[in-house]
């Protein structure tokens, strides 16, 4: 008896599947590193937003992206429009450095020192502004404003997610 | 705005800034090329940018105290007060050290709020701080947020001004 070509094609097709997954399964056994030790895990990336508004007396009203901080900023500081320069998110391990560009040209830097339960410790440096350390829980912005930009002022805000 | 469209907007402002890889940028432009919504946000984001780049980049205006002090009334100043008297004749114009005492009061005194609460978890995100010498008013910091404001002069202050408070 004869094997039709096909039913020949496809049982190596077949074999090769099977070989190629029992490969697949046998390096998965071996440990990743000599000496049994298991490799080193990641460092998490925080993640971090950080808006840029700029706060103006000139009329304007409120970005939709700055409801959320105009609520929070309407009755203690006075402006007449709010407007979103920037909305970024950054993902940064601890301890390294991230920066944003604002739009007077400086950066504003920050650094995660250490990451907990109670949220995360971050080392903020506004130059020719402000710097200092600040823990923050999920969801709980940082609000630093004051640094005159055109008619009005910038406010930076920093919350880790 | 829910956590969606927040994403799609800091995309687009990633986007504008040339700051996303090859693959979100190219899906970003997808997205671009058949959401009307998403094109005149991209727009309106690089219109402000390029409203506060122009603004940035416009000359300071002339200087125009000397011309407004020159038709200010000529009315005499009043005599300084006398020398028993227990307010200083500069009593209006706080001295700087003022200023920065109060803000390293307040800030002491937000820090130790946080301290002094015992055991349980301390309410306030700031440790320390550091306002490089001008005033600094901590307006929140309990649960909701952290609001802390550097009360600073724009750089472009006129010398005849600086004169006259002087």
């Amino acid at each position: 008896m004869q094997w039709p070509r096909r039913a020949g094609r496809d049982l190596g097709l077949a074999l090769a599947v099977v070989l190629s997954a029992a490969a697949a399964g046998a390096q998965a056994l071996v440990p990743p590193e000599p000496g049994g030790f298991t490799a080193k895990p990641r460092a998490p990336r925080l993640i971090f937003e950080v808006t840029v508004l700029h706060a103006s007396p000139s009329p304007g009203g409120v970005d939709p992206g700055a409801e959320r901080f105009d609520r929070l900023l309407r009755d203690t500081v006075r402006y007449e429009s709010l407007r979103v320069v920037k909305a970024k998110q950054r993902k940064v391990k601890l301890n390294e450095i991230e920066k944003v560009e604002l739009p007077t040209g400086q950066n504003f830097r920050f650094r995660p020192i250490d990451a907990g339960e109670r949220g995360v410790l971050v080392s903020v440096d506004w130059r020719k502004t402000a710097r200092g350390d600040f823990r923050l829980p999920r969801g709980k912005p940082l609000i630093l404003g004051g640094q005159p930009y055109e008619d009005g002022q910038l406010v930076v805000i920093l919350e880790a997610e | 705005m829910s956590d969606a469209r927040r994403r799609e907007k800091q995309e687009l402002h990633a986007f504008q800034d040339g700051e996303l890889p090859f693959w979100r940028r190219w899906r970003v432009a997808r997205r671009l090329a058949r959401d009307a919504g998403a094109q005149r946000e991209l727009a309106s984001i690089a219109e402000l940018r390029a409203l506060l780049r122009e603004q940035a980049a416009a000359l300071p205006g002339p200087d125009l105290w000397e011309s407004v002090r020159a038709q200010l009334p000529t009315a005499a100043r009043p005599p300084p007060l006398d020398a028993d008297d227990t307010l200083p004749a500069r009593a209006p114009w706080l001295p700087a050290w003022v200023g920065a005492a109060i803000a390293a009061a307040s800030v002491a005194g937000v820090m130790a709020s946080g301290m002094l609460s015992g055991d349980a978890a301390p309410v306030g995100s700031l440790r320390w701080l550091d306002s490089k010498g001008k005033p600094v008013i901590v307006l929140q910091d309990d649960r909701d947020a952290t609001i802390i404001w550097v009360l600073q002069k724009p750089e472009q202050v006129s010398a005849g001004a600086r004169d006259a408070v002087a």
